[in-house]
């Protein structure tokens, strides 16, 4: 039985100088009270005597300025978590200290300095918030298909997007939106058919964002197997940040960065004269480039490579039958990756022979290397992963076949278990806690792998051993409370329970926009967790996980606990939304969550 | 061939005659002493207390860390608590190092493993265990390592003439070099039993909460009783425990918004800056999002504390509040 998803109060934030003329002039005249907390039955975000004023809003809200931030108080909200709300700079105000509060029904109007927030409480669907965040990545966020991040020049001013943006991730991340829009697809193909006009523009964004990724695995132009990172288009600004190649003709050569000097790449030149396939061409020429003066981020690590596997397994299954070009394409760039990562001892490499630094799934790596040591249960069940999805996609066995069963003989099925005791023995050699030690980006690799692994495999033991291979991840992965690792973890793993209303009050407290400015996690009602490593002063995270729309907006790839110093600035950046829509979808299309109606 | 030599008694003969082995074969290390006797030492013999003391600070000499003194396996998980918490405040202002294996008896203890690892040992080398393995907590997802000295000797019967060829090892050495080679390890679980506390250990528990809450610092005295109660003087504890609670009531002062988590330690912070420092434990087995609310003190914070979990809160003059490992 799916749990269904109510409307939820949704916080929807504008945040105006103050001499606006749409502010309503009685919130400057406004007798600011500090109220009369005494007794206060649940813990406030502020000290008690850091409040200096008080607004009463319908229905028995009330809302208490502070020194330190804004608080919503809810007596006859459902949970403990929406009793209290808090804002704070410089996602919802534009300083912490409130100067004077106006309700206004359920919304609310405060002074903070030269200011003015305008917070408006409304009441929408989860499927309502994925349309609005689709469309604010659509607009601001999206460049030539691909969906990580933008940022503007003016912080708050989307008109003022910068038209270009560097990441590092650029594959992995795009996969993922692009599985989110495919299940979208798919679900609305269900509900309102196939050749339904909205079932249609999100076939289009699917698509779209599924030959992007594919484009990364041909815009480097080499002949072997490879994937770029990210690309540049002519005349867009490379950052010193990693290997770039610049397409020259037939060749591209590596430029100067500090990392290519330090490397010793600068100046290398590789071929790149394989064709990059008509149909993805277009992602280049429509802007006006071509793949002439294109700047390729190489040293493609082992995320984008599981992104890549994901996004083509997820397309061949719910585009390939509509789009059977597309299909074709997919075939051919998982028998090249495959090939190439087969071909170089199951390492990704350069076209130089050697491997990229976070590539590798070779027995060398995890025995020759104390960080390979601790990634081998979850490496052994990538390549694994990209030998079934490869299998699946193409119909083929042979080679494919041959070197998952060899692997397999060799214990990687068995590595898969070892996740935990494995990043357990790390942490402690480094004397800190499995959750200090983790990389919060493999969370999803894992998702990816282990979801795939026991979707693609048939043969009851192994099955059995990715189930239970899943299962070590719990600690990292439970610890989020996120359902996009939870909802593949029970479509994995049926005889594990999720918790599905954390799931549903996960999805009511998404905001609407991915405006990713920093919010204060110093709070009076959230202790801070000290670390185990045995420095005194080192203390980073909160001890409880906050609501999404009370910790910072990232992606799926950083610690949601984590109070990161010096992220206290208003931020010029805008995150894809993928985060949201990739769980959604997955949930709603496998009948996990449904909705009433708004 | 490693080897772990032991110092198993605490007479100064026997100890002169390890110091002097130490001096003489330099690539002898021994492993012994907990820090009661140490801590005995020091009072009594000071300048023999000097001698060990730079062995330990060379480290040469590891002492036997996280009991203050031995216990019995079947203790309450709150004694347990204080002797890691003495014990390694005791060693760390002495020595100014955190000794990373924890030396002593299995507790029988659901909590086990959890009290260890909270107080921040990286292994636990356990009595008459001969055999590396992960314990693992009964349902509240903690582990330690255990680590076996199978190989171990009482430092004077040792041929050390002969022992050229030995790598002798402390215990933190032990633990890195097991920690840097791949591990294939059984698991195990702790025996369970039910905590039980004595009612000395009650007393002493309400005296503590009774002063915290009348802002009166009275960590020397509890922390004597706790000594008494480690030595097996429960009668004396009990006594002290009367004469710090005076008549006062011991109220709850401290409300939690959830059933099956109890207030197992209300107190003042031992660095003595005036901090308080709440203990909570989760009783019923589910994990949980609670409130813990204590105006008395400008307090109110939210948690999640996990099945059987004991968490440790320090509350600064403001109300703010840092989640910490036992050492508090």
């Amino acid at each position: 039985m799916p749990y269904t998803l109510r409307p939820h109060l949704t916080r929807k934030i504008t945040v105006l100088s103050k001499d606006d003329p749409s502010i309503p002039q009685e919130l400057f005249s406004v007798k600011s009270e500090a109220p009369d907390l005494d007794g206060f039955p649940c813990p406030l975000p502020s000290k008690k005597s850091d409040y200096t004023c008080f607004a009463c809003g319908n229905n028995g809200v009330i809302w208490y300025g502070a020194k330190t931030g804004l608080t919503r108080y809810d007596p006859n909200a459902k949970t403990d978590e929406d009793k209290i709300m808090y804002f704070s700079a410089y996602r919802h105000l534009e300083k912490d200290e409130v100067d004077a509060l106006l309700a206004d029904g359920d919304d609310i109007w405060a002074l903070t300095g030269d200011h003015v927030s305008h917070i408006e409480m409304v009441m929408l669907s989860a499927r309502q918030k994925a349309d609005i965040l689709l469309e604010e990545t659509n607009k601001y966020v999206k460049r030539r298909g691909m969906v990580s991040q933008r940022h503007m020049k003016v912080p708050r001013d989307l008109s003022t997007m910068y038209p270009h943006a560097e990441s590092d991730n650029d594959g992995c991340f795009t996969a993922a939106h692009a599985v989110g829009e495919m299940y979208h697809y798919a679900v609305l193909k269900r509900e309102l058919g196939k050749n339904d006009p909205k079932t249609q523009e999100v076939f289009k964004g699917a698509v779209e964002a599924c030959e992007a990724c594919l484009l990364l695995m041909y815009i480097h132009g080499r002949p072997e197997g490879f994937i770029a990172r990210s690309y540049h288009a002519l005349g867009e600004p490379v950052p010193d940040d990693g290997h770039f190649y610049k397409r020259d003709g037939k060749e591209a050569y590596c430029i100067e960065t500090s990392a290519s000097k330090r490397s010793g790449r600068a100046g290398e030149r590789v071929p790149c004269d394989y064709p990059i396939p008509e149909r993805l061409r277009h992602l280049l020429t429509d802007y006006g480039y071509t793949e002439d003066g294109v700047t390729y981020k190489a040293d493609t690590s082992s995320d984008e490579v599981s992104g890549h596997f994901l996004q083509m397994k997820i397309a061949h299954d719910l585009l390939g039958p509509d789009d059977p070009e597309l299909d074709e394409i997919i075939k051919d760039a998982a028998k090249r990756t495959l090939t190439h990562i087969i071909n170089s001892g199951y390492e990704f490499a350069e076209h130089s022979g050697k491997p990229t630094t976070w590539g590798k799934w070779s027995r060398r790596y995890f025995e020759g290397d104390p960080i390979g040591y601790v990634d081998a249960a979850l490496n052994t069940g990538e390549l694994l992963f990209y030998l079934k999805a490869t299998m699946h996609i193409t119909g083929e066995k042979g080679i494919w076949q041959e070197t998952y069963d060899k692997l397999v003989a060799e214990g990687y099925a068995d590595l898969t278990l070892q996740h935990f005791d494995r990043i357990f023995q790390g942490a402690t050699r480094e004397t800190c806690s499995p959750e200090e030690d983790l990389m919060y980006g493999d969370n999803m690799l894992a998702t990816e792998t282990f979801w795939m692994l026991c979707t693609l495999e048939e043969d009851p033991v192994l099955l059995n051993k990715y189930r239970e291979g899943f299962k070590t991840w719990k600690l990292s992965l439970l610890r989020e409370f996120m359902p996009g690792y939870e909802f593949p973890f029970a479509l994995s793993v049926p005889d594990e329970k999720i918790h599905l209303e954390r799931c549903a009050q996960w999805f009511y407290r998404f905001e609407i926009s991915r405006y990713a400015a920093h919010v204060n996690m110093h709070r009076h009602d959230a202790p801070i967790k000290e670390k185990r490593t045995f420095d005194e002063h080192q203390a980073n995270e909160t001890s409880l996980k906050l609501p999404p729309d009370e910790i910072p907006i990232t992606k799926y790839d950083r610690n949601p606990y984590d109070i990161t110093p010096g992220m206290y600035s208003p931020s010029t950046c805008v995150e894809g939304c993928y985060v949201f829509t990739f769980a959604y979808w997955i949930g709603t299309y496998y009948g996990l969550i449904d909705e009433e109606d708004c | 061939m490693f080897k772990i030599a032991l110092v198993t008694k605490d007479c100064p003969e026997y100890l002169n005659d390890v110091l002097c082995a130490l001096d003489k074969y330099d690539f002898l290390k021994v492993n012994g002493l907990r820090a009661s006797q140490l801590c005995k030492i020091e009072k009594e013999n000071p300048e023999l207390f000097a001698r060990i003391s730079e062995k330990i600070s060379e480290g040469k000499w590891y002492p036997f860390a996280g009991m203050w003194q031995d216990e019995e396996d079947f203790i309450s998980d709150e004694r347990l608590a204080r002797q890691i918490l003495y014990s390694e405040d005791w060693l760390h202002k002495k020595f100014g190092k955190i000794f990373r294996s924890f030396c002593g008896k299995k507790v029988c203890s659901k909590t086990f493993a959890q009290i260890v690892y909270s107080g921040r040992f990286d292994c636990a080398v356990l009595t008459d265990e001969n055999e590396n393995y992960w314990l693992d907590g009964a349902n509240d997802g903690f582990r330690i390592f255990v680590m076996s000295d199978a190989d171990k000797a009482d430092v004077m019967d040792i041929d050390l003439e002969n022992a050229k060829d030995c790598c002798f090892e402390t215990y933190d050495e032990m633990l890195h070099r097991s920690l840097s080679m791949p591990l294939a390890l059984r698991k195990a679980k702790v025996e369970v039993t039910d905590d039980f506390i004595t009612e000395a250990e009650k007393a002493v528990l309400a005296a503590e909460k009774i002063s915290a809450q009348s802002f009166e610092d009275k960590s020397e005295e509890i922390r004597e009783c706790w000594f008494d109660i480690f030595a097996g003087n429960e009668d004396e504890a009990a006594k002290k425990a009367a004469e710090i609670a005076g008549i006062r009531e011991c109220a709850d002062i401290v409300k939690i918004n959830k059933s099956g988590v109890e207030v197992s330690v209300f107190k003042f912070a031992e660095d003595k800056n005036g901090d308080k420092v709440i203990r909570l434990k989760e009783t019923a087995g589910e994990e949980k999002n609670i409130s813990v609310m204590c105006d008395e003190i400008n307090a109110g914070f939210r948690c999640e504390i996990d099945p059987y979990e004991i968490a440790t809160y320090r509350i600064d003059a403001e109300g703010f509040v840092r989640e910490k490992f036992i050492f508090e």
